[in-house]
């Protein structure tokens, strides 16, 4: 597959276009984009984070850019790409550390910026609560379907699911889908606050 | 348990590809069962669920990316050395030398057009050290003045790869809508990509104050089509004083595309400036740089 992309226009309507391999593509360009991610390092590196903090930081940006996408919350004409995700990337790291990092000129003046982002610091906690929530929905599943699920999710075709995971054919992964979305059916159908909390998102 | 309704009778129910006589009888059992209405409503959050598993997805993915780096380079994936700049960047600067001699190409379609719409990736936190040669010229423009034809094939082979070209109609499609200023500048994008730079420049001389960054980085470019060098680069040279810009180092670079086509006038402060991005290994221009200094026999 070629995986050039030309412009900003060419990776939204790679990632608008739900096909899981052009998905792929277009973030890992974006994640393995050598400006990106100097500038991530470089910015968190300014406020005291390490290359494990820039790199979560960036993992964390990339998903939420693809969320904003899909969500029509980014709009590339206020921002390009780039300036988009490493915004939300030091803001991700700036939220997490606010309370360790002492509060010189240079946290004022990245705290003036943040007052006008384009993500709101709340958006970290909720996706961190997110992610149990999704842990203890999946934990009724299993890991395989926990896998399958994702894959789904993604918007694989059956015949792709059965080939990355091996199953005899798409039917065998369409029923396999179905069993796992009855077990998590079954599940959330008896714990009325986690479904509240779902249905809340 | 003996059900009247199964799974897929709900999902049925939901999708509306139930009978009409049978989604009368469904909705009366609802009535009398919580229990169905849970697993409707269980059902229901599928899409919210859906989302949730797509983002952990997406997180994986890159963890996996990660690993495949880690492995091409033969670490373990606890290893975070790409994301060391000052590691990686000098091999990074080798290889594209090698790949400069090796293939004859300065810069890959790839990153130039990508960078070229999508470049402002800037550090507005972190103010830029102090820049070198902050005097130009005063004559309007400089016109190279080569001694020999391969001369003048030589600079215009520098010109022409030092310059990138910006999409500003991408850039500011729909900021029309918001402001007056925004449309201004939408009006003079939309002039310079068709090619009418008198027109673009005649509407930048008025920029309203919240779009002037952007306006004024379109000028530089408006001017330098006009075969105004001189002029584009002290617009560009602007940014310099500006202590947040997402332009910032665009415009640095913007210098330099206007410098080159001064050559061989130009020749010192363009050195210097090349330089002043080559030795600093996180700017985000630095291999650009570096492989123009190559090119110069610096």
């Amino acid at each position: 597959m070629d995986n050039s992309f030309t412009n900003d226009e060419h990776i939204l309507r790679s990632i608008r276009g739900k096909s899981p391999q052009l998905v792929n593509a277009a973030l890992k360009y974006l994640y393995q984009h050598h400006t990106i991610r100097s500038v991530v390092s470089k910015q968190i590196s300014g406020l005291g984070g390490s290359p494990d903090d820039s790199r979560e930081s960036l993992h964390q940006a990339i998903a939420v850019f693809y969320t904003h996408v899909m969500e029509g919350k980014y709009n590339p004409a206020l921002s390009a790409i780039s300036t988009y995700v490493v915004k939300i990337a030091v803001q991700i790291y700036y939220t997490r550390r606010r309370s360790e990092i002492r509060r010189d000129k240079t946290i004022d003046r990245i705290s003036e910026e943040m007052s006008s982002s384009i993500f709101d610091p709340s958006e970290l906690t909720e996706m961190e609560d997110q992610k149990t929530l999704l842990d203890t929905v999946l934990s009724a599943a299993g890991d395989r379907c926990k896998r399958l699920l994702k894959l789904r999710s993604a918007d694989y075709s059956m015949s792709e699911i059965a080939e990355i995971m091996g199953y005899r054919s798409q039917d065998v992964a369409k029923n396999a889908a179905l069993d796992c979305r009855k077990k998590i059916n079954e599940f959330l159908a008896g714990k009325p606050a986690l479904l509240a909390a779902l249905k809340s998102l | 348990m003996n059900r009247q309704y199964d799974f897929e009778d709900i999902e049925d129910y939901l999708s509306g590809n139930m009978a009409e006589s049978d989604k009368t009888a469904f909705e009366a059992a609802l009535e009398e069962d919580p229990e169905l209405v849970a697993r409707l409503e269980a059902l229901r959050a599928e899409a919210q669920l859906s989302k949730l598993l797509r983002r952990q997805h997406i997180l994986d993915k890159l963890k996996e990316w990660d690993e495949e780096e880690d492995r091409q380079r033969g670490g373990s994936s606890a290893d975070s050395s790409r994301f060391k700049y000052r590691n990686w960047l000098p091999y990074a600067v080798a290889a594209s030398l090698m790949a400069l001699v090796a293939a004859g190409i300065f810069f890959s379609p790839r990153d130039e057009n990508f960078v070229a719409v999508s470049a402002p990736v800037t550090s507005p936190g972190i103010p830029m050290p102090s820049l070198p040669a902050d005097t130009i010229p005063s004559k309007e423009t400089v016109k190279p003045e080569p001694t020999d034809n391969n001369l003048r094939d030589k600079y215009e082979d520098l010109s022409r790869i030092a310059f990138r070209e910006d999409n500003f109609e991408l850039r500011l499609m729909g900021a029309g809508d918001k402001n007056m200023s925004a449309g201004i500048c939408k009006k003079a994008a939309e002039l310079y990509g068709s090619g009418d730079y008198r027109g673009a420049l005649a509407l930048l001389k008025n920029p309203d104050s919240d779009s002037l960054t952007e306006c004024m980085y379109l000028r530089g470019y408006v001017l330098y089509k006009m075969g105004k060098y001189n002029q584009a680069e002290a617009v560009f040279r602007k940014f310099r004083k500006m202590e947040f810009s997402d332009r910032k180092f665009d415009a640095l670079w913007g210098e330099v595309f206007c410098m080159t086509r001064q050559l061989p006038a130009s020749r010192p402060r363009l050195i210097e400036l090349l330089r002043f991005m080559a030795d600093d290994q996180e700017h985000p221009y630095n291999v650009r740089a570096t492989q123009l200094l190559t090119m110069m026999g610096e």
